[in-house]
């Protein structure tokens, strides 16, 4: 009762309320415009976090992702041009709806069912993570260590498109995590003699490059999204109520499928939408209507990618594991508000772990009237143009990461990272991979290296203990079940 | 397989083979059964062989081909390389002439890179590095470099 009083106390002081609305209007304003993700939102904000109270900084990226992935359904529907990635799955039938000149319906169901599966995600968030704590306090570094390297492959197996590649990616990320001194020999690596690459590549400056920087560059070759003709919305949230208890069934397995991929590292809202309207689709009783202005896929995948959300900080605050590439950033400002990830989070930190509940049901809930005017302003932020938005972006970037790390180094490093990120997505090499292995790249080694000191150089107690042996077959079975599973398919063929 | 994949398949490989390189000339530390090396050495190996499999075929594609021809190819990569090109000459520059010209010059050259007109982009470059200087210098106390060019708050 009184952590409950107390995380009241964190959470109604006047700074955290004012950061929720303020960092919920520029997710809405952010998500909103193409080119520009959720997960761009956060790393952009990072740098005013830093001067906030912990919970406040924590409360702006909750609030601004979560805004940014519902935001990013307006211009999907309207212009067909998701303004994130985790509208991409459903845009072609949102937009089926503005065809049909209904686009409230389509507006108001990605709305209504976004702060549903927000609100969702939060409940699986506040039951599987104080669940999981009690486990996670018996892991010694041989269970975080299978946990990490767990998490580094489910990061491979999940990424569209080529999984050879996200391999390559994660290694890249992993490569780059090495460089520095902070490792437990304390020798230099990869250095090349410079002073500033010893404390090693800040993860913050690496961040902002990959998504924010790399976004710039690829708005210099893609063409200018077309301009928003105006135009009067009705009742955005009638019909609602409706949809809820006719597509029930569908709403609840969306929130289900959400909030499972979020817990897996590195997939995020795009993966938990391409899922579940697919899941959506093939388990329809009308699947020829999908595609033709049809709320059922949007009903599932709009709840499933804000379910996935608060999902993705299970791993993320207990073990330090990114869920996707939101909370990877999120990482890097709870160990700089000295809210370290981990099990004792959730016993010493207990005010802050309500605290932090509280607000994703806040943020969920105010963002339906917020979102509303959010649709009706939708002309007025889309009239912006892009040399406007990019050019300010790429200046906040370089002061952002300044402020950050008080180095003009850093830019440097934006701006390697910034190329780097570029390139790999630009060449189907998953960026979600290889972020996770930049974030998570100390923890393995780290946690690698101790449990081979303690054990003296053998690798028995890495087998030996319950938890371990688990995880330790967990891994295996992904790293290697692939594969075989390729070779039986190809040797069946054969035969 | 594609080009770029021949292309990225020889730079990953190169990349392991660089950082393998790098992992042997690392030393090793007495009475630590692992020493600093270890790890290099496994993601280099893990490269190499994520390269043998692109070069074979089995992980190329994966990536849309066909954005690729969207733009005259030169211009292309003159505007693609504006971005990173920019930010290194404000790393350069923003010492020595201060944060408000420097910050000025990178909206004025995205903005004019990207299709905006002189006449739009200037004020923004002046009214956007105005703000973000009021925000980051004055309130929030982050020492940006004032150099040639101060504002009086």
């Amino acid at each position: 009762m009184d952590t409950l009083l107390s995380s009241f106390q964190l959470i109604g002081s006047f700074e955290v309320l004012a950061v929720i609305l303020l960092s919920s209007i520029y997710g809405l304003v952010i998500g909103c415009i193409p080119g520009l993700s959720a997960t761009m939102a956060t790393a952009l904000l990072v740098p005013i976090t830093f001067y906030l109270s912990p919970i406040a900084a924590v409360a702006a990226i909750i609030s601004a992702s979560a805004m940014a992935i519902f935001s990013g359904d307006i211009p999907g529907t309207l212009l067909r041009i998701p303004g994130t990635p985790a509208s991409a799955a459903y845009t072609h039938e949102a937009y089926a709806f503005t065809r049909r000149g209904e686009p409230e319906i389509a507006l108001g169901a990605a709305l209504w069912f976004s702060a549903v599966g927000g609100v969702f995600g939060t409940f699986a968030l506040v039951l599987i993570a104080p669940a999981l704590a009690e486990l996670a306090l018996e892991f010694s570094s041989y269970e975080y260590f299978w946990l990490g390297c767990l998490g580094l492959l489910c990061a491979t197996l999940v990424a569209s498109g080529s999984q050879v590649k996200a391999m390559a990616a994660l290694m890249i990320g992993l490569l780059a995590s090495c460089i520095g001194m902070e490792n437990a020999a304390g020798t230099p690596r990869f250095t090349f003699g410079s002073i500033e690459m010893l404390s090693g590549v800040d993860v913050i400056a690496a961040l902002v490059g990959v998504f924010a920087v790399a976004e710039v560059m690829r708005a210099m070759i893609t063409p200018e999204a077309p301009r928003l003709p105006r135009r009067k919305f009705g009742s955005i949230l009638g019909g609602q109520w409706a949809l809820t208890k006719r597509y029930k069934k569908q709403m609840m397995r969306g929130n289900v499928v959400g909030v499972l991929i979020g817990v897996l590292p590195g997939a995020g809202a795009d993966m938990a939408a391409w899922v579940s309207y697919a899941i959506s689709k093939r388990f329809s009783l009308t699947p020829e209507k999908f595609g033709t202005g049809h709320p059922e896929g949007l009903v599932e995948a709009g709840a499933a990618n804000n379910a996935s959300l608060a999902s993705g900080w299970v791993p993320s605050l207990l073990f330090g594991i990114p869920g996707d590439t939101i909370t990877a950033i999120a990482i890097g400002v709870l160990y700089m508000k000295g809210l370290n990830p981990g099990p004792t989070l959730f016993t010493q930190n207990a005010d802050s772990m309500y605290a932090i509940y509280w607000i994703f049901l806040i943020a969920n809930i105010i963002m339906i009237p917020l979102g509303i005017l959010m649709i009706r302003g939708t002309t007025y932020v889309l009239q912006v143009p892009r040399w406007a938005i990019m050019s300010s972006v790429l200046l906040c970037c370089a002061v952002g990461v300044y402020a950050v790390t008080n180095s003009f180094f850093s830019i440097l490093i934006v701006t390697a990272f910034g190329v780097v990120g570029f390139v790999l997505d630009r060449f189907g090499y998953s960026v979600a991979a290889f972020v996770l292995g930049l974030v998570m790249g100390p923890m393995v080694e780290q946690n690698f290296v101790t449990s081979l000191i303690k054990s003296g150089g053998s690798l028995v107690p890495f087998f030996d203990r319950p938890a371990a042996a688990v995880l330790a077959i967990l891994t295996l079975t992904a790293l290697f079940g692939p594969m075989l599973l390729k070779l039986v398919r190809l040797s069946r063929r054969l035969t | 397989m594609t080009g770029s994949d021949r292309i990225g398949g020889i730079v990953l490989m190169a990349l392991g083979a660089a950082c393998i390189v790098g992992a042997s000339r690392l030393p090793s530390i007495p009475g630590q059964p692992v020493g600093p090396s270890v790890f290099p050495y496994v993601i280099g190996a893990a490269l190499c062989l994520c390269a043998v499999l692109i070069l074979v075929g089995i992980g190329a594609g994966g990536h849309d081909e066909e954005e690729a021809v969207a733009e005259t190819p030169r211009l292309h990569l003159f505007r693609l390389i504006g971005p990173p090109v920019i930010l290194i000459a404000y790393y350069l520059l923003v010492e020595r002439v201060g944060f408000l010209i420097t910050g000025f010059g990178v909206i004025l050259a995205i903005a004019l890179l990207l299709g905006g007109r002189l006449r739009f982009a200037l004020p923004l470059a002046a009214v956007m590095t105005v703000a973000v200087y009021s925000i980051f210098a004055s309130l929030l106390r982050v020492p940006l470099p004032e150099g040639l060019l101060a504002l009086p708050w």
